[in-house]
């Protein structure tokens, strides 16, 4: 047998001889000093390429850094994998709607300059206690309100780098589909949002499982979007502390379904404890998985058709489905009757009675 | 429909992200191109899905960078500062420096290498590299060979330069 190519002894190195192949190419290295000689080589040389390839994990933690308008240069220091980010407050996600869809250009009405208006009002709607100089109050661990502020701010000087505040954690990620405009009125924003609602995914058949999650924020008049992680690329800590301001709070859940969807989510809840005992039940409802859920109902259940929901909880002989709002949750409560399954959706108050139609519109088995 | 995109996504998002991140040494590109490469999948289910997913990938990267900039694309980071970052600041830029080393010698491979050997690295096996690539099986072999020779003699070059330089 002739000297064994340089190929052959990577692919023997790497496996991927099959097994009738194997027994000439042994003979030979048996009998062969100089091809033993090339197989070490190669295998030194396959081992310190592999590693170099895999040294490029994980890059160094990095400082603050804003970039605003055209991507810039890298940072000096390669920048912490969002990964290893223990992200201790909040996310705020502009309205980009990145579904990177084609053709899909949703509306995004970031509205930057309307931050201030919203945390005020959440202020005003007593969510939020104002601090004795009337200066919106920053949780020192979620820091809700000031990133709405900071956001607004630099939305302002979009040269300018923000200082980054001593211990908060924010991201702000507007996909590179979508568009800002700053939304105004009331009216606008109830259209952005029945706008959002209607580019959900829709799937021709069976159902989609968007790879971003809307999240409905009707009270500061805009669509924030988190995206969904998979176990590879787990989901920030859970944070300390309870959101403020009841934009976003970030905590990694797992969702039991029947069919595999074993997805590490991050999970945006936005209710701040005082707007949470306005809407809880008095029997406080158990959670459930979704085996259970669809047992309960008699073989099916109804979701809302490209939302991913936060869990599934039992009241009674209830079924109901939550999908995360901000501030509170969007219920979608089915429960077995005479006429079969029985469902209605339950939004908290201020969200759009149209935009509650068009969710409507989207439920599917 | 929904368990098998959601199967995939679990199975190859992380994979796919971390491939994209050696291609590109851009971690918010990675996301946004696996996105883009998850929403195409939701509108054509693949029947091979490792190989479609990474091809289409890789695809994205090479339009991708024909554009010098990113219109339209924005970041904007608040990081708190990590008490580690303070601690390891030294240790990082060794670290840092050795990446950059490693990213520029695989800039210096052909394009067919690089991707070759970043698949193999994600644990591909050579019939899904094939797959993926567009190549014959038989060629594998002796691609990744050189793509390996290379990517060191790229380095130790790159090492030595730097070290001369110093």
């Amino acid at each position: 047998m002739p000297h064994l190519e340089d190929g052959t002894l990577h692919a023997l190195l790497d496996g991927e001889i099959p097994s009738e192949e194997l027994p000439p190419i042994e003979a030979h290295l048996a009998a062969c000093a100089e091809c033993r000689a090339r197989l070490e080589a190669e295998r030194a040389i396959r081992g310190e390429a592999d590693g170099l390839v895999e040294a490029i994990e994980a890059p160094a933690p990095g400082v603050a850094r804003a970039t605003v308008g055209a991507r810039t240069a890298p940072a000096k220091r390669p920048r912490r994998w969002l990964r290893e980010v223990a992200w201790a407050a909040s996310v705020v996600l502009a309205a980009g709607l990145g579904y990177a869809s084609r053709g899909v250009r949703p509306p995004a009405p970031a509205s930057q300059v309307t931050a201030r208006q919203v945390a005020a009002r959440q202020v005003a709607a007593g969510q939020v206690a104002a601090g004795r100089d009337g200066s919106l109050p920053t949780h020192p661990d979620s820091g809700v309100t000031a990133p709405l502020a900071a956001a607004a701010e630099a939305a302002k000087q979009p040269v300018n780098a923000s200082p980054a505040p001593a211990n908060r954690t924010e991201v702000r990620r507007e996909s590179r589909l979508g568009k800002e405009a700053p939304v105004r009125r009331p009216a606008e924003a109830k259209k952005a949002l029945a706008d959002a609602i209607d580019s959900l995914p829709r799937s021709k058949g069976g159902f989609a499982v968007p790879t971003e999650r809307l999240t409905l924020n009707a009270a500061a008049d805009r669509a924030t979007v988190v995206k969904l992680r998979s176990a590879e690329t787990p989901a920030p800590a859970a944070p300390a502390g309870q959101a403020a301001g009841g934009i976003a709070q970030l905590r990694p859940r797992r969702l039991d379904t029947t069919s595999q969807l074993h997805l590490e989510e991050i999970v945006v809840t936005g209710v701040p404890a005082n707007a949470a005992k306005v809407s809880a039940p008095v029997v406080a409802p158990a959670a459930i998985t979704f085996p259970d859920a669809i047992a309960r109902l008699g073989g099916t259940i109804r979701l809302i058709e490209g939302l991913v929901p936060l869990r599934v909880e039992a009241l009674g002989d209830r079924v109901r489905v939550i999908y995360p709002l901000a501030p509170g949750e969007l219920v979608l409560e089915q429960w077995r009757s005479a006429a079969g399954v029985t469902w209605k959706i339950s939004a908290p108050a201020g969200f759009p009675a149209d935009s509650v139609e068009r969710l409507t519109a989207r439920v599917r088995e | 429909m929904t368990g098998m995109l959601a199967d995939l996504f679990a199975q190859y998002h992380g994979s796919l992200v971390r491939m994209l991140y050696r291609r590109t040494g851009d971690p918010d590109r990675a996301e946004d191109i696996a996105q883009e490469v998850f929403a195409r999948a939701v509108a054509a289910p693949p029947r091979n899905p490792r190989p479609w997913l990474f091809a289409v990938a890789l695809n994205l990267v090479r339009e991708d960078g024909r554009k010098s900039v990113r219109q339209g694309r924005r970041l904007v980071l608040y990081r708190a500062e990590q008490a580690e970052a303070a601690a390891g600041a030294d240790e990082e830029l060794d670290r840092g420096e050795r990446i950059a080393l490693v990213r520029a010698a695989l800039d210096m491979l052909s394009e067919r290498d690089r991707e070759a050997l970043l698949l193999k690295a994600e644990g591909f096996n050579y019939d899904d590299i094939a797959a993926t690539l567009g190549l014959a099986r038989g060629a594998i072999g002796t691609t990744l060979c050189r793509a390996r020779r290379r990517l060191v003699e790229a380095y130790r070059a790159g090492k030595d330069k730097q070290h001369a330089a110093s």
